[in-house]
């Protein structure tokens, strides 16, 4: 496979491009559906390809093709080549200084996904689907997706960099529905990492279906919320969400670089409180974002991107870096073959501080206190943000009351950034997911509990 | 690029060898350019050819689903093979009837354009520039996100074990952008446009999409805050287009309802919505930019109801939650490419019905509201809707006023229907879907 490659970069030196990489994926992923007792929906997913990037006059020329054989990968090269002989407007800009990198990378594991039969597979999801479905009378629906993938990726460049690697991933999720006859009512909880089956043999049926479906039940007894701005205290899943969507989408260099974010010229200001320190990790060993090299073979790095409240640095992929005038640090990710290496998100988390979560809502007279998340989405151009809540519980004269209902709670980044009063102690980073960019990527997000104050909620009343 | 029709029936024979019954093999071909703007200037252009066969397999109702990119006869050999194993692992599922059965396709022109099929990149360069020069025509300092998507080619290709053969080839071109507007750190104003088409006719509006998305850009600007309150809401063609397209459909989709996940289980044949609401479902329209002659399995696109005077006609169903239902099957399954099953629905080309008044009569009776371009999620299960306005402008005494910011929407999809009071005579058209302006009463707004 390399000497394909290697033919590939040595055809585009030939040319006039100022650069080029080549890239060949191959994913092979398995999902399993198991809905109110039935294990009714099993898929295999086998996803193959290269793809040539090339860089003429500041403008990339990106062609892919499903075809790994020598005349496709020639075509695929002279396809991108063309694409930069379209005469657009565009400034040239000149590529970092860029070192050849020349590495593996390969993912730990107990079990090998592939290596374990969808019977196997089966035994195990049903008891974790079970111990959720049975808990109470009042469950009345139940949902389990299992996902594992094994991704290969083999980058060469005209640099010299040449990189392999190879990530193995599972995670399960569970929906659990609860209704007293009026009212439904429904929880979500999910497990994923680096790793192989081991993760879901490994999974406490207590902590993560019973729980799931005692905290379903309980909102049966949920309120309407109010709507408004006040304090708000997020739980570490939230401040995971809150770190990504409001804070590390507008860290992301290309969109700083193209003025697209609201961080445009902030570098070095103090835009948070300063309890606020935020970080992307790609390094963190089998979280759900972590990585050896990026797509463009540049090494996984931790990177400080709000230190004390100052916004410090960037996420980058090379051109970002470029155009900043800064050095790549390892964010360009690209999904599959098909897609173009673009600046992304890896384990995005906001430090721990020193309070507990009983110092934080001590001293608040009313406010929610706001635990897992559904969703959540940014408008980066103006920094406004909606995170949507699971479950929430109302804080009155600083002791948990009654549950509300579904909820969501968003703000103005740079505002609410500087509302955080204080974080705690107790942290993690444990919640995994796929951001959305135009194309997927698996990410981990985390933090600690955080008091914010004057947080938008959108209640009912 | 094209598709072996043999290769499609051998993946067929190789299912009904292992001895499953019901199977379905789906074959796709696509060429697509794409241009991006990021900032002011044209960054990427890519081209794509994706090729892929996807074999779903039934054994007692439990489902097994392979797909590769691979097309040699071996590795479709092995996928069908993989399908096979995957759906005797399957448990035994009750409320699978059959897959769709064939039945006569409607006629439907204009969803392949020759022309678009060959049309030249140097052109589409010139498109995408004209973007980014008509946003600077009407703010120099404006940032763009856009993007100019060409489906050159896609043919397609669903068998089934009951006969069914549907062949399709499709053209299609959109873009769309997001201009940004600033006049201080605080002071961002920022605004969408897109364009959606079948063929090359009416290709030279495409730049005017910049300068509408950096009009809007400019509206927003000098956004203030709101009060917590209840009031108006005035939704734009575009917010209508979520609440019909987003909202409505996943509540909707028939596989949710059957499993009594959805906000509006049991409502069916109910009068849930103000008497002004009536929405069609047409996946038949010459040109639609959702047209098609079958839904994701191949069962054959017609026109239905979904609201009619305020009655909910019918859910979207599939094959599966048509028969799980024993409703008919609205051919609403949705298949987005080779890599997922079509196991969801979805909607086509929507047409709300219009109402009598002008945009204006309706804005001009409104003492205190919110005017809204965008509304797109919702807890399906309790049809809550609680998000951040992403686009807001307060009305006051009748007319338009500031952009708002950091406002939220509080409500409940049931709550929307029941308060719609007037719906515009004013429609906008998105290449077969049309969306009027719609009011509605009494919906809170936390600030």
């Amino acid at each position: 496979m390399r000497e394909l490659m290697e033919e590939v970069i040595k055809l585009s030196k030939k040319t006039d491009v100022e650069f080029c990489d080549i890239r060949i994926c191959e994913n092979k992923g398995a999902s399993i559906k198991i809905q109110d007792g039935v294990a009714r929906e099993l898929c295999s997913a086998h996803d193959y390809g290269a793809a040539v990037r090339v860089l003429k006059n500041g403008l990339w020329g990106f062609a892919s093709t499903n075809n790994v054989d020598k005349s496709h990968l020639e075509n695929t090269l002279k396809d991108a080549i063309s694409l930069t002989q379209t005469k657009c407007k565009k400034k040239k800009f000149e590529l970092p200084e860029l070192l050849p990198n020349i590495g593996v990378g390969l993912s730990t594991f107990v079990l090998s996904p592939d290596m374990v039969s969808e019977s196997e597979k089966l035994k195990v999801l049903s008891v974790i689907e079970k111990a959720g479905r049975t808990y109470s009378k009042k469950i009345t629906n139940t949902i389990l997706v299992y996902t594992d993938n094994v991704t290969k990726e083999f980058l060469l460049n005209s640099i010299g960099s040449y990189t392999e690697q190879n990530l193995v991933r599972a995670s399960v999720s569970l929906s659990v529905t609860a209704s007293d006859g009026k009212k439904k009512q429904s929880m979500r909880k999910r497990i994923g990492s680096l790793g192989g089956f081991e993760i879901i043999q490994n999974i406490d049926i207590e902590q993560f279906s019973k729980e799931t479906a005692k905290k379903a039940v309980s909102l049966l007894k949920a309120k309407e919320a109010p709507s408004g701005a006040m304090t708000v205290i997020t739980d570490p899943d939230i401040s995971g969400l809150f770190a990504h969507e409001a804070c590390g989408h507008n860290t992301e260099g290309d969109l700083v670089a193209h003025n697209l974010s609201i961080l445009n010229g902030m570098k070095g200001k103090m835009i948070a409180s300063e309890k606020v320190t935020l970080i992307d990790d790609a390094t963190i060993p089998n979280r759900y974002g972590t990585y050896f090299y990026d797509s463009e073979g540049i090494p996984a790095q931790k990177r400080v991107l709000i230190d004390k409240g100052y916004f410090v640095g960037c996420m980058h992929n090379i051109e970002s870096a470029a155009l900043l005038g800064e050095k790549p640090n390892g964010s360009g990710r690209a999904y599959l073959h098909q897609n173009i290496p673009i600046v992304r998100m890896s384990n995005t988390y906001f430090a721990p501080g020193n309070a507990t979560l009983e110092d934080l809502i001590s001293d608040v007279k009313f406010g929610v206190l706001a635990k897992g998340f559904n969703w959540g989405y940014v408008m980066v151009e103006k920094g406004q943000f909606t995170c949507n809540v699971q479950e929430a519980w109302a804080i009155r004269n600083g002791k948990i009351a009654e549950p509300y209902g579904n909820l969501s709670i968003g703000g103005l980044t740079l505002e609410t950034l500087k509302n955080v009063e204080d974080c705690t102690k107790e942290f993690n980073v444990d919640a995994p997911g796929m951001c959305g960019k135009g194309q997927p990527m698996w990410v981990g997000a985390g933090g600690p509990y955080m008091k914010i104050r004057n947080m938008i909620v959108g209640g009912y009343k | 690029m094209g598709i072996n029709k043999n290769l499609v029936y051998d993946a067929l024979d190789e299912v009904k060898k292992v001895g499953v019954k019901d199977a379905e093999v789906y074959a796709e071909t696509t060429r697509l350019v794409e241009l991006s703007i990021d900032g002011t200037e044209i960054n990427n252009v890519r081209v794509l050819e994706d090729i892929g066969i996807a074999i779903r397999a039934y054994n007692k109702g439990g489902m097994g689903f392979a797909y590769v990119m691979q097309l040699g006869k071996n590795n479709v050999k092995l996928a069908a093979q993989r399908a096979c194993e995957l759906a005797k692992s399957a448990q035994k599922d009750k409320f699978f009837k059959s897959l769709p059965k064939p039945s006569p396709l409607p006629k439907i022109k204009g969803l392949y354009d020759s022309k678009l099929s060959v049309f030249p990149i140097k052109k589409l360069v010139k498109l995408t520039q004209g973007i980014i020069d008509s946003a600077k025509n009407v703010d120099k300092d404006v940032t763009l996100r856009a993007e100019l998507s060409v489906i050159l080619d896609k043919e397609s290709r669903i068998v089934n074990s009951n006969g069914i053969d549907c062949h399709e080839r499709q053209t299609a071109i959109s873009a769309y952008a997001m201009a940004k507007v600033q006049r201080s750190k605080e002071d961002v104003g920022s605004g969408m446009e897109f364009f959606l088409s079948r063929s090359i006719d009416g290709l030279d509006t495409i730049p005017n999409i910049g300068k509408i998305a950096t009009e809007r850009a400019v509206r927003n600007l000098g956004a203030e805050k709101t009060k917590t309150r209840k009031c108006f809401f005035l939704l734009s063609p575009y917010a209508t287009m979520g609440l019909v397209s987003s909202i409505l459909a996943s509540c909707l989709n028939g596989v949710t309802v059957s499993y009594g996940l959805s906000c509006l289980r049991g409502k069916l044949g109910q009068k849930i919505a103000s008497d002004k609401l009536t929405i069609i479902d047409n996946g038949c329209l010459n040109g639609g930019f959702m047209s098609s002659h079958t839904d994701g399995e191949g069962s054959p696109r017609k026109p239905f109801y979904i609201f009619e005077k305020g009655v909910l006609k019918n859910y979207l169903h599939t094959s599966y939650s048509a028969g799980k239902m024993k409703q008919k099957n609205t051919a609403s399954a949705m298949r987005h490419s080779y890599t997922h099953p079509p196991l969801n629905a979805g909607v086509t080309n929507i047409k709300v019905a219009p109402g009598e008044k002008s945009f204006n009569e309706i804005l001009k009776s409104v003492d205190d509201g919110i005017y809204i371009d965008s509304l797109h999620t919702i807890d399906v299960l309790t049809g809550s809707i609680s998000s951040m306005i992403d686009y807001g402008i307060e009305i006051k005494s009748g007319e338009l006023k500031n952009a708002i910011k950091s406002a939220m929407i509080g409500t409940n999809l049931l709550e929307i229907l029941k308060n719609i009071v007037a719906i515009s005579k004013d429609v906008k058209d998105f290449c077969g879907s049309t969306y009027p302006y719609i009011l509605v009463e009494g919906i809170n707004i936390g600030g």
